[in-house]
């Protein structure tokens, strides 16, 4: 499974939406009704599936999958 | 809705109450006394209906008489509006803020990464100087912005609001924290780097996007779930901690702390903190006529 396929995944539970509806250009804020604590899930979450902490100020610039895919990618080679 | 006589007098109150009467309730301990029984009165009287759903739960929920009952709601408005005089008195002279306290008997260790949880009673914004003052907790309030577009609260209100958030931003040197998703973001962010939050528990779920169901005194309630789901997402505990006045000071009481590695258990665990918290002290809780029963959702 590719990291894009993993956060997919994680997004998906988070926001109790299909899998096969996350595309990388999907804008988080249209996949559902957010509310100040979804991002925090999703972040929480990403942490426990790749084992990194997502950094807050990192989070609040993500506004499709890709852009989480890539601040995991980017935690993921800071820790390594 | 109130009729519109009875809403321009309530406004024309609460313009008098918070331009002319706080500023000199503020000179003097004993000036803020007469304050908050001057506005206990008046507001026990502009609002019967309010006080009526307050009383009815109190003699329901505490198995009191309605006249002591009153006597609860009335003492619970005199708690609100010291609260307030006493901020208002400590503004203006901070350096003898802390002096006023008197510690538990219990403190408890200060730990890496707590939610400490207050409820609206007593005096829960000096509770939160308190720790950051006198204990050196690391802690950050979280509160909502006093957004006109949002918040329809009287010019001099606000203006008394927004005067005492810049107070206690200076006093603690920690900006509050919102409740949007950046602020969240980083109130996360600061649990997981061992520091703290300071925040009320007690919200009612008509305020809020998220809320849950506890029981109180064998009725359910909606109180707001944020705070809870970010303990569970940063594994911290919630601390339960208020301040009353007591003879011109503070006394400083905590709860047991309350573990979120089972959600269920620690939602019971907080609706017996809270119970504890109000049947000990019932004067002291502000919340009385505000409660969410279970049945309305948010």
């Amino acid at each position: 499974m590719t990291e894009l396929d993993r956060v997919r995944k994680v997004v998906a539970e988070v926001l109790r939406v299909p899998l096969d509806s996350l595309a990388p250009a999907s804008r988080l804020s249209e996949l559902a009704t957010l509310d100040s604590l979804s991002l925090v899930e999703i972040a929480s979450a990403l942490d426990d599936e790749f084992g990194i902490r997502v950094p807050s100020d990192d989070l609040s610039t993500a506004v499709t999958i890709a852009d989480l895919e890539r601040i995991v990618v980017g935690c993921r080679a800071a820790v390594q | 809705m109130p009729p519109r006589d009875s809403r321009d007098r309530g406004a024309r109150w609460t313009e008098l109450r918070y331009a002319s009467l706080l500023p000199r309730a503020a000179s003097s301990r004993r000036l803020g006394d007469v304050y908050a029984h001057l506005v206990a009165a008046i507001e026990l009287a502009i609002d019967r209906e309010r006080g009526r759903v307050a009383v009815e739960r109190i003699a329901r929920w505490l198995g009191r008489s309605s006249g002591a009952a009153a006597r609860i709601y009335h003492a619970s408005l005199v708690s609100e509006a010291r609260e307030e005089a006493d901020s208002a008195y400590f503004m203006r002279r901070p350096q003898t803020l802390l002096a006023s306290f008197r510690p538990s008997p219990d403190e408890p260790e200060a730990r890496r990464g707590t939610i400490y949880a207050t409820l609206h009673l007593g005096s829960p914004i000096l509770a939160y100087l308190y720790l950051c003052g006198a204990r050196g907790v690391p802690a950050r309030a979280i509160g909502r912005r006093l957004d006109p577009a949002t918040n329809q609260m009287s010019a001099a209100k606000r203006s008394f609001g927004l005067e005492k958030v810049a107070w206690v931003e200076s006093f603690t040197r920690q900006p509050f924290l919102g409740v949007d998703a950046v602020s969240t973001a980083r109130a996360r962010e600061h649990l997981l780097a061992g520091k703290a939050l300071y925040a009320a528990i007690d919200v009612p779920a008509d305020v809020v996007a998220r809320s849950t169901e506890i029981e109180l005194f064998g009725e359910g309630i909606r109180i707001a779930s944020g705070l809870l789901r970010l303990a569970a997402l940063a594994r911290v505990p919630l601390q339960p901690v208020v301040a009353v006045h007591r003879g011109g000071g503070f006394d400083v009481l905590y709860g047991r702390a309350i573990e979120f590695d089972d959600e269920g258990r620690a939602l019971a665990l907080l609706a017996a903190e809270i119970a504890r918290f109000v049947r000990r002290l019932p004067g002291e809780w502000w919340l009385w006529p505000y409660l969410t029963p279970a049945g309305n959702r948010s």
